[in-house]
């Protein structure tokens, strides 16, 4: 007769509860002395002995691969096409049992085989029918008014205007000085006919005074004109470079640094790709 | 060996010192190999087994914090490599059938020869049982009782607590137990004495 508990007990592995059940039940006992000689049999075994050739490869091993934090330091002159042929044996036999250093060494890969694009045929058919049609000759008049119309024709007519006025003696302050004081003889002249004048008279006086106040006016605008040209004048002739001021800086700026370290780069020459198939052989 | 000298030893490893590598191949190569033949029984296979698993555990070193005792740590970064050679070795048809010289280097040499043979036959019989439970089972046994691992060992080494390392390793015993009466039963009188008479002879 089949024990009911046997089968809950072990699949539940309640050891405690087993051993407490063995004596009253002689198939869970029989079972019970079963699975201590398992145990004492298995413990009995002797260890295998380590093959002296093992020994000796795995003593090797330093000199075979290298860990996570070595293929990082060889990926980066992999990429610089800097790396020693044994160096790269051992990255490659690391790079063959990590997944995770294979990934990101074919992701930087790939990005750096990004760097020189192939150009369409279309765009060096372009560049070449560019090259081999000269450009058409330009008359003397639009290579003249092409001339005055660049930044540096545009500064020398600024200044060439500027020392013509200060050779005329032409002032727009004077004028506007000028504007002022005959405004004032006229209006005190104004004044005294007024009084002495009657009704009519003193009509036409007005309007005769109004007609000089617009002059007077009309001059004044004209000054601030002139003054305002004059103005532009001195900006457009302070757009010379100025010099920087020394600021006790020892080096270049990062960006500078940057930029300098760009060229650098750029200039010197790519290193041909690894291939990608030989990784996993 | 405290957690303190372990590290100290893969700092050294790390940073390349042979000496220190040599140590640590000395220390636990025949642990390794032990586990890598339990699980493969074949020296070829064992060999591979325990070179791929130094050549991982060399370029895991950095990994290591001294949390763990250094051999759980090898073995919890061994496991998968154990579990895949065992289920190969058990996808072949003749898994069931474990050979003479698959338990030779797990026997000491006696002066009777006809215990030894029968004694053979008993650890053959284990074996051939042992392949047919479950690997979750199977390998709690190799490493507690085939191994010589604590209970808090293999805990750590296989990310479970020690209550459920003693539960498994009953029911592992208790289906390789079955499975050993079993065969025993379907041999008739005239086969292999019992289990218990073997274990008995062996004490």
């Amino acid at each position: 007769m089949s024990c009911r508990e046997k089968d809950a007990l072990i699949s539940g592995g309640r050891e405690e509860a087993f051993d407490a059940h063995r004596p009253g039940c002689a198939e869970c006992d029989l079972l019970g002395r079963d699975m201590d000689n398992v145990g004492v049999l298995a413990r009995s075994l002797a260890a295998p002995a380590l093959p002296g050739a093992l020994r000796a490869s795995l003593l090797t091993i330093p000199r075979e691969t290298v860990s996570c934090e070595g293929a990082d330091a060889l990926l980066a002159r992999a990429l610089e096409g800097e790396i020693e042929p044994a160096e790269e044996a051992r990255w490659k036999s690391h790079l063959s049992r990590c997944a995770g250093c294979g990934e990101v060494a074919k992701t930087l890969f790939t990005l750096r085989g990004l760097e020189a694009p192939v150009p369409a045929p279309w765009l060096a058919t372009r560049l070449n029918a560019v090259k081999a049609s000269p450009a058409p000759p330009r008359s003397a008049v639009f290579r003249l008014a092409a001339g005055l119309w660049s930044p540096r024709g545009v500064i020398t007519l600024a200044y060439a205007a500027a020392v013509a006025m200060m050779l005329t003696g032409f002032n727009p302050a004077d004028l506007a000085r000028k504007a002022g004081a005959a405004r004032l003889e006229n209006v005190a002249g104004g004044a005294v006919a007024a009084a002495r004048s009657g009704a009519v008279e003193r009509i036409g006086a007005a309007g005769e005074q109004a007609y000089r106040t617009f002059e007077a006016l009309k001059g004044r605008l004209a000054g601030y004109s002139r003054a305002t040209f004059v103005n532009a004048l001195a900006l457009v002739m302070r757009t010379e470079p100025r010099k920087t001021p020394d600021r006790g800086k020892t080096g270049p700026s990062k960006g500078v640094e940057k930029i300098i370290e760009g060229v650098r780069l750029a200039g010197k020459p790519e290193p041909a790709p690894l291939p990608f198939t030989s990784w996993r052989t | 060996m405290s957690g303190h000298a372990d590290r100290d030893l893969v700092e050294r490893c790390r940073k390349g010192e042979d000496e220190a590598w040599r140590e640590f191949v000395d220390r636990f190569g025949q642990k390794v190999y032990s586990v890598a033949y339990h699980f493969t029984l074949k020296r070829e296979d064992a060999e591979e087994l325990a070179q791929e698993i130094f050549l991982k555990v060399f370029e895991n070193l950095h990994r290591y914090d001294g949390g763990f005792p250094l051999v759980a740590w090898i073995v919890s970064l061994s496991r998968n490599l154990c579990i895949d050679r065992y289920r190969r070795r058990k996808r072949e048809r003749s898994f069931r059938f474990v050979s003479e010289e698959a338990v030779a280097p797990l026997l000491q040499s006696g002066d009777d020869p006809a215990a030894e043979t029968i004694r053979k036959e008993r650890v053959k019989l284990l074996f051939s049982a042992l392949a047919e439970i479950p690997e979750e089972l199977a390998e709690i046994l190799v490493l507690r009782d085939l191994d010589g691992l604590a209970y808090d060992e293999i805990g750590k080494a296989l990310g479970l607590p020690d209550g459920t390392v003693k539960s498994r390793l009953f029911r592992a015993r208790a289906e390789v137990a079955k499975r050993v009466r079993e065969r025993q039963e379907r041999g008739g009188p005239g086969a292999l004495a019992s289990l218990a008479l073997a274990a008995g002879a062996i004490v």
